[in-house]
């Protein structure tokens, strides 16, 4: 089989896993779990072995059915794309270790999340941008699935929430890529980029298309102000699935809006529309500040990380804006970076949630001594996203920090920079209530699940509500070693992407 | 104006359909009728790519018609969008029958007093 | 002058940072936890010695751990203004670890294992701003330290501590904001911001507006740390900490690594011609005449001891600032009068680091004696434990030679 063929492999194999999962409950209800792991640690291997040769030997492609691009779908695997397979790999291979304890444990749930997987991998890999907006609602789809699958009706309200706003973002995405089609008569990326370089970039027809498709993935990256889905999704969701859709599904948005932005627009485009140059620091900034106040004045720990994934997208949103080498190649580290943190934080909120019933910021005081690793890893994980050196945290921020300065954008400079404190005035309180404070009330798990404030694994049974699994620990002890460890793996990563990006700015 | 209402009727039928949709979306308090005001909204895009498929005069794109063909292209895309949007459609219907059955209600604000003393 | 690729500066990093790993892991067994510190401690003190010969013939122990991020490479140099304080650092760490175990057993305080953890953790990253070979490792380390001092600091657990603790994220982390912004402009505009001596070459051609900015950003980040007026306030409320941590960390390890800051921006990035010709040196004279005076004035009138002593400190770091600011305004053609400037300023820290840990050592053994700690209650404690009174007095010498080295 030859290499290329594996970039059709990584869209196929996990909608398989989804059918398998869904089709072994015919024969053993549970199963899931296993088809899912079996899937995904698969999708893992497959998608090193893509990402390892788009670094070693350049972009891979494949044509779907033989039909030649422009014509045909083409699958494109550089090492952005590389990169983000990965990613996906890896951390729903983390999320399934939390799962199995964590629940929820039905085989359409599998399903449903092997679907996400296969929806994400596909806006990795897509070099069509009506192919994208399927995927995009194929993850949409999941998702909204998945936050319902709490047994809350807090979880169907926000799930219904999601779906609407969500779906007005994918439909104005769809629009907009109707503009480029009528502009251009093709929606092959690189055949787009060529044509609409033709075409002139002031020509109305490209202009609406920008728009449009950026508000659209604005909506789906939760830029403010068009983050208002968000914060109720990921605290409405399982605590499974809102450490897999936090550390997902915006972060795959945002690498497809830097996919668009640069692979069918190009930095010509940009240059010749300063509203265009605008929208993008616009949104950046309203999202990297407002973002973080929001997150200062909840008091539902799961809302406050929410609202802070609001601020750091703000960041990514940034270097797309600034859009040099450095400056991109930050946005990668801090898409992966954010990824690992984030989800990291969700799945540890659930641990400790699991452990001792706290959920809001008040209910973590004296968390220490009720739940040692789960306050240690909150801890270790809320300086790495503070960004204090030499966390992968400090490691993204510095190369957009950098990308600015390169560029002079000295504003944009000094938001990213002051960042840091905004992000330390939320998890300061936190960290300072775990750490430094007696508990104040005794909470048992018991008693909030009477309450019906535990979401997960409620209907499932058999399951000590108390007691938290290898799986979960493991997994959470696995991200807050990684966001240390891979700030000292970020130079070596950069030194390969290299050639990614400039092919991309190109 | 009257010209451009007439050239271009379909266009402006689409922009009508976003608009109706969006608003509905915003202003109903009923949460089914939200899940419609989408619908409409989807129709509209719909109609964007079908008028702009089509060609004056444009036979049926099949070889044995006689050119010049309408493109056959958005025809397809849109069939896709529709299946999409079906799936759209089940799932969100899917979760308000759940929100009725835990909260009795469809009423968006009826919904936010039952919420607020959770 | 030849540099000797080591492990040695690493090692001396290190050594107390995974000692935290079996204090913690010993949170059942005090004497066996103190006895990690003790041992990390010697250890510590040894192998920082063990490089003071090089650097009295000149050489320079460097470890070299490859590229971290664009333009920054991640080495440790232990030269000799480095070694000088670390050398105080980890000679102080050794006395002061003998002194927590007293204290802390005394006063029977809670959380000892955090406490013993935070404080390794602390002089890891003291040691580690020494020996930092550029502005980006030194950011590193000096971020770390905040981090870990902050448990110490709100180590009470009272609302006062508490606190104390916000204020001094607040103000450190913003310093540390300002630094890296400082970082950031010194990169752009001279493409590296390894430490050289008499300043990076890049920098003397660049943009002066922006240069100064630079230099302003560096300068008031450390000063945070330095406690320079007006940002000094952090430092009398984190009093409110254990007295061994205001000893060794609020008048050594943490206020010194703002002075260090300041240094190394003086002399090894800018370097003092620059200073000079930018004319920023002055200003920054300026500046810690003021704190200089004003903090003395202030320390007259608190009663709180360790506040007292906090604003000596105030005061008295800034006599090494303004003899490194002295040293920059005047290094035009003027030849000795900066060098011993530079050198006075220099040799304060040595000289204030030992006497002020024997004053807080008093304070904090008064406190454990006699419980308030009022200066109302000083001469009945002088004469309560008259060894100890005596002790306090007694750096005087080492006091006078540092601020009255001729030139400054």
């Amino acid at each position: 089989m030859a290499v290329s063929d594996l970039a059709a492999l990584v869209v196929a194999l996990p909608i398989f896993g989804s059918l398998v999962a869904f089709l072994a409950a015919l024969v053993r209800s549970k199963s899931g779990w296993p088809v899912a792991v079996a899937a995904t640690a698969a999708q893992l291997a497959v998608t090193v072995t893509l990402a390892v040769r788009a670094f070693g030997e350049g972009t891979i492609t494949y044509v779907v059915g033989g039909f030649e691009a422009p014509y045909g779908i083409e699958l494109v695997v550089d090492g952005l794309t590389g990169t983000m397979l990965v990613l996906i790999a890896a951390v729903s291979l983390g999320v399934l270790a939390y799962a199995r304890r964590a629940g929820p444990r039905s085989n359409p749930f599998y399903a449903v999340f092997m679907l996400l997987v296969a929806g994400l991998t596909g806006m990795s890999v897509t070099a069509d941008l009506f192919n994208m907006y399927v995927f995009l609602e194929i993850t949409g789809l999941s998702a909204y699935a998945l936050v319902a699958s709490g047994d809350r009706g807090r979880s169907a309200v926000a799930a219904l929430k999601y779906l609407l706003v969500g779906t007005v973002g994918a439909s104005l995405f769809l629009l907009g890529v109707g503009y480029a089609y009528i502009d251009t008569g093709t929606l092959n990326m690189a055949d787009l980029a060529v044509k609409l370089a033709a075409n002139g970039y002031t020509a109305t027809l490209t202009q609406t298309a920008f728009a449009l498709i950026v508000v659209g993935l604005f909506i789906k990256v939760a830029v403010f102000p068009l983050h208002t889905w968000q914060p109720d999704a990921y605290a409405g969701a399982p605590d499974t699935v809102s450490g897999l859709i936090s550390a997902l599904v915006s972060t795959v948005a945002a690498y497809a809006l830097l996919r668009v932005v640069f692979t069918v627009f190009g930095t010509a485009f940009l240059d010749a529309n300063p509203f265009a140059h605008a929208l993008l620091v616009g949104g950046a900034i309203i999202s990297i500040l407002l973002g973080s106040l929001l997150a200062v004045s909840q008091s539902e720990v799961k809302r406050m990380l929410a609202y802070s994934s609001v601020s750091q997208f703000g960041l990514i949103v940034a270097a797309i804006s600034i859009g040099n080498v450095t400056a991109l190649t930050g946005a990668a580290v801090h898409l992966v970076g954010h990824a690992i943190m984030k989800g990291g934080l969700f799945l540890t909120a659930g641990l400790v949630a699991t452990e001792t019933g706290a959920r809001s910021v008040d209910e973590y005081e004296g968390l220490v001594k009720r739940s040692p690793v789960g306050a240690g890893v909150f801890g270790v994980l809320a300086v790495a996203m503070v960004g204090v050196p030499p966390t992968i945290g400090f490691a993204g921020k510095w190369y957009i920090a950098v990308g600015a300065a390169e560029a002079g954008s000295w504003t944009l400079l000094a938001v990213i920079v002051g960042s840091t404190l905004l992000t330390l005035a939320y998890f300061a309180r936190l960290v300072e209530r775990m750490f430094f404070r007696e508990p104040t009330a005794d909470l048992e798990p018991a008693v909030e699940r009477a309450d019906g404030a535990l979401p997960d694994g409620g209907d499932l049974g058999g399951s000590d509500p108390g007691s938290a699994s290898l799986g979960m620990y493991a997994a959470v002890v696995a991200a807050a070693v990684l966001a240390v460890a891979l700030g000292f793996a970020v130079f070596g990563y950069g030194d390969v992407l290299q050639s990614t990006i400039e092919a991309l700015l190109s | 104006m009257m010209d451009l209402l007439v050239s271009r009727d379909y266009y402006v039928a689409t922009f009508l359909l976003l608009g109706i949709g969006t608003y509905v979306m915003i202003a109903s308090r009923n949460l089914v009728k939200k899940v419609i005001g989408m619908n409409i909204f989807q129709t509209g895009i719909f109609l964007f790519f079908i008028a702009a498929a089509y060609v004056e005069g444009g036979n049926p794109p099949v070889l044995t018609m006689d050119a010049p063909h309408v493109s056959p292209l958005p025809h397809v895309l849109i069939l896709t969008a529709i299946v999409v949007g079906v799936a759209l459609t089940a799932v969100a219907l899917g979760m308000v029958v759940r929100i009725y059955a835990e909260y009795g209600t469809l009423d968006e604000e009826t919904l936010q007093e039952v919420r607020g003393s959770e | 002058m030849t540099d000797i690729t080591s492990l040695r500066p690493l090692a001396a990093v290190l050594v107390s940072a995974v000692a935290v790993v079996p204090i913690l892991a010993s949170y059942r067994r005090p004497n066996l936890r103190e006895g990690w510190t003790v041992l990390a401690a010697v250890c510590k003190l040894g192998l920082v010695a063990s490089m003071v010969p090089a650097a009295l013939r000149g050489d320079v122990y460097v470890t070299k751990l490859g590229p971290f991020v664009p333009y920054i490479d991640l080495t440790l140099r232990a030269d000799a203004l480095g070694l000088l304080f670390a050398l105080v650092a980890s000679t102080l760490w050794l006395v002061t670890s003998f002194y927590s175990i007293g204290y802390m057993r005394g006063l029977d305080e809670h959380s000892q294992t955090r406490y013993f953890a935070a404080f390794a953790g602390s002089v890891s990253s003291a040691v580690g701003v020494a020996f930092a070979s550029n502005l980006v490792v030194l950011y590193l380390f000096y971020e770390l330290l905040t981090v870990a001092t902050y448990p110490l600091v709100a180590h009470d657990e009272t609302d006062e501590a508490r606190a104390a603790g916000r204020k001094y994220l607040a103000y450190t982390f913003g310093g540390g904001v300002a630094v890296l912004g400082g970082t950031l402009l010194v990169v752009h505009l001279a493409g590296t911001t390894a430490f050289t001596a008499g300043g990076i070459a890049g920098l003397a051609n660049s943009d002066p507006t922006l240069a100064r900015v630079a230099f302003a950003l560096l300068v008031t980040g450390f000063g945070v740390k330095a406690a320079l007026m007006p940002l000094h306030s952090w430092l009398p409320d984190a009093m409110v900490a254990p007295t061994p941590v205001s000893g060794l960390l609020h008048a050594v390890a943490v206020v010194k690594s703002g002075v260090f800051g300041v240094a190394r921006v003086l002399l090894d990035v800018f370097g003092i011609d620059l200073v000079a010709e930018l004319g920023v040196g002055g200003v920054l004279a300026a500046v810690a005449a003021f704190t200089l005076l004003t903090a003395s004035v202030i320390a007259l009138r608190q009663d709180n001891l360790k506040r007292r002593l906090a604003f000596s400190t105030v005061s008295q770091l800034s006599y090494i600032v303004l003899g490194i600011a002295v040293g920059g305004a005047a290094a035009l053609g003027t030849g000795d009068a900066a060098k011993w400037a530079l050198i006075g300023g220099l040799l304060h820290i040595p000289a204030h680091a030992f006497m002020k840990l024997t004053l807080f050592f008093c304070a904090g053994a008064s406190t454990s004696r006699l419980t308030p700690t009022t200066s109302r209650t000083w001469p009945a404690s002088a004469s309560a434990c008259p060894s100890r009174w005596a002790r306090s007095q007694s750096p005087q010498p080492a006091w006078r030679a540092s601020r009255w080295s001729p030139g400054s």
